[in-house]
């Protein structure tokens, strides 16, 4: 039995009386990928920015590497943080930042920051990773959705996380970059150890990414499986994703 | 259909009660989130590279805007006194007259009001889109304060460039005041220069350069303040920068009431 690396319990917010989670548990464990996949609007950016900390919950527990969110000082929240990677739905580079600048942005005010020459090298790195080496001095505006979200990526790897929190990582993009961002989740696990939650309404991204599902349906998440096995659900709501 | 039209009801009563006053709400957050600065203006890091990036971008750029109209209000003054002055045989007060106006009201308040339409637009659609963008989230998770980079920057860029715009305008609005007395009559620049300062003295340049700091802050905190809150979506920009514009203007008139109030009771009880 792995540990669990990410646990939610009971977990409920809404915005203005409007409710958006109503209860939801997670648990993930080292090295795994878990897909949530859910209509949009239905909670899932809101519950992924919920389990690290940009959104306060109404109630509920979070536990993150076996810390209570709760417990933790601001300092220490900032820290935990660093070990958890987050991919914003559209990639969130800072526009007026080159890319270079970009990557270096969060590695020059780290506690203990590297040397010049070595941020430069980590930033090359991390860009090859991405396969954008090419577009080190590019600004953000000159690059595509797909690109945006490679450069986002290699960003949030340069701070070495443990997990990464997908937010929608293919939505809008064609097929062929889906798959290039797919590969790039997959390669995460298997060369760093990291564990992923993908938030996703992208079923193709689902199949090739999740080793377990979460259905998220009206604040609640209690469908759970493997892509075939909820391929099969006897529920015709659970079914429809998948056609 | 039936969806739908819960959720335009929805949305109306929210608008409602956001904009039903909540005056105070919004001027206690505004208060919280400026306290933020001066909790983190005093420790590392200091971020000095962005900060002269924000003095040059705040303070240079706004400079043409400044120099056009501090030269035509201190040129058209001139020019429109002249009559009436001359009626009274009095024109050789007009330098005096222009000098005291420009540097005690109009030079702060026209470049305040300049630079918040300028400067206050530009800060609340800037950081409202990266709010909007997801760029001040992706800040915070990466380990770094967006309030310390962003805020801090940009309130300490515009409180430390104002005051020197504010002497810069003042001083333009001479230049042309100097330029229309010329076309009228002639006066040498010493003169024009003596009879303008002829009856000023120290009590009146101090207020102005301490209302340019408090403009400069507000200008700059506003503007921040509603591009943090800024709604999702593309209005939501629009309005923050919208905000920051309008809400700024007022609080200068305000502050510069203030002022007067403040320096009138100083001058009739201790000077
Ligand atoms: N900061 C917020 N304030 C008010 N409502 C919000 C906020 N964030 C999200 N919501 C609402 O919560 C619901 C879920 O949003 P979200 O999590 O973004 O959906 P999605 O599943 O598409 O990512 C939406 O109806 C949205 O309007
Ligand atoms: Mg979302």
């Amino acid at each position: 039995m792995k540990e669990d690396i990410i646990v939610v319990k009971d977990l409920y917010k809404s915005f203005k009386g409007k409710k958006v989670l109503e209860g939801i548990n997670i648990n993930l464990k080292k090295e795994e990928n878990l897909c949530i996949i859910g209509k949009s609007g239905s909670g899932k950016s809101v519950l992924l920015r919920s389990i690290i900390g940009l959104i306060e919950p109404d109630s509920g527990y979070i536990s993150v590497f076996g810390k209570s969110l709760d417990d933790l000082h601001e300092n220490e929240v900032i820290a935990l943080r660093k070990k958890v990677g987050y991919l914003f739905q559209e990639g969130a580079l800072y526009d007026s930042m080159n890319v270079e600048e970009n990557l270096a942005f969060p590695l020059k005010r780290q506690p203990h920051p590297k040397s010049h020459k070595e941020i430069k090298a980590t930033i090359r790195l991390a860009l090859q990773r991405v396969g954008l080496l090419s577009s080190i001095n590019k600004m953000p505006q000159e690059l595509s959705g797909g690109m945006k979200k490679r450069i986002a990526l290699a960003r949030t790897l340069i701070l070495e996380p443990e997990v990464i929190l997908y937010d929608e990582p293919t939505t809008g993009l064609d097929p062929v970059t889906s798959k290039e961002i797919i590969e790039l989740i997959l390669e995460m696990r298997a060369t760093n150890g990291i564990s992923a939650i993908i938030v996703t309404h992208d079923m193709y991204c689902a199949r090739l990414t999740a080793d377990r599902i979460l259905l998220l349906n009206e604040g609640k998440m209690d469908v759970e499986g493997s892509f075939e096995e909820l391929k099969r659900s006897d529920k015709d709501w659970v079914r429809a994703f998948f056609e | 259909m039936k969806k739908d039209k819960e959720q335009l009801e929805e949305t109306t009563t929210e608008k409602s009660e956001k904009s039903n006053g909540n005056f105070f709400r919004t001027l206690g957050e505004l208060t919280v989130f400026s306290s933020r600065f001066f909790a983190l203006v005093w420790s590392p890091p200091y971020e000095l590279d962005e900060l002269f990036t924000q003095i040059f971008r705040l303070g240079y750029k706004s400079l043409f805007l400044v120099t056009t109209t501090a030269f035509i209000i201190g040129f058209v003054m001139s020019l429109q006194l002249y009559p009436s002055m001359k009626t009274f045989g009095a024109e050789d007060l007009i330098p005096n007259m222009v000098a005291i106006a420009v540097i005690r009201e109009i030079g702060p308040v026209l470049t305040g009001l300049i630079c918040a339409g300028k400067t206050g637009s530009g800060i609340g659609a800037e950081i409202g889109s990266m709010k909007v963008t997801d760029q001040i989230d992706a800040m915070s998770i990466s380990g770094v304060d967006p309030y310390k980079y962003l805020v801090v920057t940009r309130v300490l860029a515009m409180t430390i460039t104002m005051p020197f715009l504010v002497i810069y305008s003042a001083g333009l609005s001479l230049v042309g005041s100097y330029v229309a007395v010329n076309i009228t009559d002639d006066m040498s620049v010493t003169m024009y220069i003596n009879s303008a300062f002829d009856y000023m003295y120290f009590y009146d340049f101090v207020p102005s350069i301490i209302k340019a700091f408090f403009f400069g802050f507000t200008i700059a905190m506003v503007s921040c303040f509603y591009g943090y809150r800024a709604d999702y979506g593309t209005v939501g920009v629009g309005k923050a920068a919208n905000a920051s514009v309008v809400i700024s203007s007022l609080i200068i008139f305000f502050l510069d009431m203030l002022a007067a109030q403040l320096s009138h009771y100083y001058q009739n009880n201790f000077v």
